[in-house]
């Protein structure tokens, strides 16, 4: 990874903070994220992972700090503006809009940037190539899939809008074995083949870790550990930072 | 049963205006999740546009009925969707995170203002207009002298309402605004997260259901031959029970609802007693949520209401 770090990140949190009401989820955090690279975000339930994801989008908006994509400031851009510069999401909860059909929800997708004609098609091509039980359910509503199709959606229709970043939030999560490792295939393939710059979060540290070429440990609103996946796999706090971080 | 063919003529008519307004109703709600008690007195608006539009063509010499209503038509729906983008931005969109009752609060509030605003500036006077579109079809006589009539002005509403609403069901099924504005109805952080810039597309929805009010208001001027600064509150009374009827939040729902309210409505005040038929139209409302609370085609709804 000696060549990343020369280059500007695509992605740079720097000292972020933010809050829901009074109780603060990100209490200073610093992530970078370089182009071409997977990312992996571990910590327990609660301790910000999805928060820091939804901020960078601007919800909640950062109380300090600064975040920079592709070297400009987007810290203070509204939500729809961020999402127009290429950062796709496929969120926690998965947030299939239930009342359109999987062809409407993918276009929604599309809809996120300008797309062409071409590209749109391109990307329905590649989303049913990664997902083909997408394309058999392409008349049904969103909210009559089953959870790992949901999911399926989730990431293809964050795929459609052509992302340079590709933010995904616990994409095994409630999800059979099987569907999960195909989906982590996805991913690999997709980092490999279109040189797509991944951030993950996941509880599933092991899988995640070893998908990723670096990963940061979150433990209540602060990042504690990084490094490359290999040497999170083998440090001894990472299981005690993963699996009891949440408690104080 | 010739009688019964008129009523039944006269009731899809006045129905087709409160289906008009009522989708106003359901299409605020549907997005924001609050009630726009001042939707009716937009309708009001749009019909006393539409008068005074009506009157600067007349004074100017124009007598082309078609190009006059053309006009009117396109005036006051663009003025009257002016009157609905301002009052969302001014009096709903400030308190869009505040506790939900607020917007309401601000709603009726912003009905006394239009209400208020029209007496003031217009006069509390009944505003007639002469008949602008004149004669009809008999479509049966009787051998009792009753004759089935179906004037110009009805075929026009029927038809007009037809129109509107398939090119609003067209709108809201297959562009990218109508896609938009069902992904802030379903997820409106969602909707953000891929690039809609939900602010606007609350705005558009203000602004399309006051141009559905502004033509259910000239309609009304057309049919009535009369608008007053009051008319707003009962028209609107009754499109919200429409909209409440038909399953709040549901577009088919709403015109539904309109028509239903309209036939009992007409019906009652035929078959039985004009001074009830408000009571009649209302405890069929009641009747209904109390064996169907989601209304006739809503979906039954956890989180809100």
């Amino acid at each position: 990874m000696s060549a990343a770090t020369t280059t500007i990140p695509l992605l740079a949190v720097r000292g972020l903070r933010a809050a829901y009401g009074k109780i603060e989820a990100l209490k200073g955090v610093d992530v970078e994220i370089n182009p071409g690279e997977i990312v992996a975000l571990i910590g327990a339930n609660g301790a910000g992972k999805s928060t820091l994801m939804m901020t960078i989008f601007g919800r909640p908006r950062a109380r300090a700090g600064r975040i920079e994509y592709d070297g400009r400031d987007i810290t203070g851009a509204p939500t729809h503006e961020i999402a127009r510069m290429r950062i796709a999401q496929s969120p926690e909860g998965r947030r299939i809009f239930p009342r359109m059909s999987v062809a409407e929800n993918l276009q929604m997708g599309a809809d996120a940037t300008e797309t062409s004609e071409a590209e749109r098609e391109a990307g329905l091509e590649r989303v049913f190539a990664l997902f083909p039980r997408l394309k058999e359910r392409i008349a049904q509503r969103g909210g009559t899939l089953s959870g790992g199709e949901q999911q399926m959606l989730a990431i293809g229709r964050a795929l459609m809008s052509r992302p340079r970043l590709l933010m995904l939030d616990e994409p095994s999560l409630g999800l059979a074995p099987l569907i999960a490792k195909q989906i982590f295939e996805a991913i690999r393939t997709l980092n490999r083949q279109d040189g797509l710059t991944v951030l993950i979060v996941e509880q599933n540290a092991n899988h995640a870790l070893k998908l990723a070429n670096r990963g940061y440990v979150m433990v209540n609103g602060l990042i504690t550990l990084a490094g490359t996946g290999a040497e999170l796999l083998q440090r001894p706090e990472i299981r005690s930072a993963y699996l009891e971080g949440g408690r104080h | 049963m010739d009688y019964f063919a008129q009523q039944l003529i006269n009731g899809l008519v006045l129905g087709s205006i409160y289906g008009l307004i009522a989708i106003g109703y359901t299409m605020v709600y549907g997005i924001v999740g609050m009630i726009n008690f001042a939707h009716g007195d937009i309708f009001m608006i749009g019909g006393f546009i539409a008068l005074i539009t009506f009157l600067i063509l007349v004074s100017f010499g124009l007598t082309a009925i078609p190009v006059i209503l053309l006009i009117v038509l396109l005036v006051s729906m663009a003025i009257t969707s002016l009157y609905g983008w301002t009052i969302e931005r001014i009096a709903y969109r400030p308190l869009r995170h505040s506790f939900r009752l607020a917007p309401m609060l601000s709603a009726i509030g912003m009905s006394f203002i239009l209400v208020n605003f029209s007496q003031v500036s217009q006069g509390a006077r009944v505003k007639p207009v002469p008949p602008i579109i004149a004669g009809g079809y008999t479509l049966h006589e009787g051998a009792s002298g009753f004759a089935v009539q179906l004037s110009n002005v009805q075929i026009l509403v029927v038809v007009a309402t037809i129109v509107v609403l398939a090119l609003f069901t067209w709108l809201v099924s297959r562009t990218r605004l109508g896609r938009d504005m069902r992904a802030c109805e379903q997820d409106q952080t969602m909707a953000a997260l891929l690039g809609v810039d939900v602010d606007r597309t609350i705005s558009m929805t203000f602004v399309i259901g006051a141009a559905l009010a502004a033509v259910a208001g000239i309609m009304y001027l057309l049919y009535y031959g009369v608008v007053d600064f009051f008319m707003g509150f009962v028209a609107g009374i009754k499109a919200f029970t429409a909209a409440v009827l038909g399953g709040i939040g549901s577009l088919p729902g709403a015109m539904l609802g309109g028509l239903a309210i309209g036939l009992i409505e007409t019906f009652w005040s035929a078959y039985f007693s004009v001074e009830y038929k408000d009571v009649a139209a209302f405890s069929i409302l009641i009747v209904v949520l109390i064996f169907m609370p989601t209304g006739l085609l809503g979906r039954p709804e956890v989180e809100k209401v």
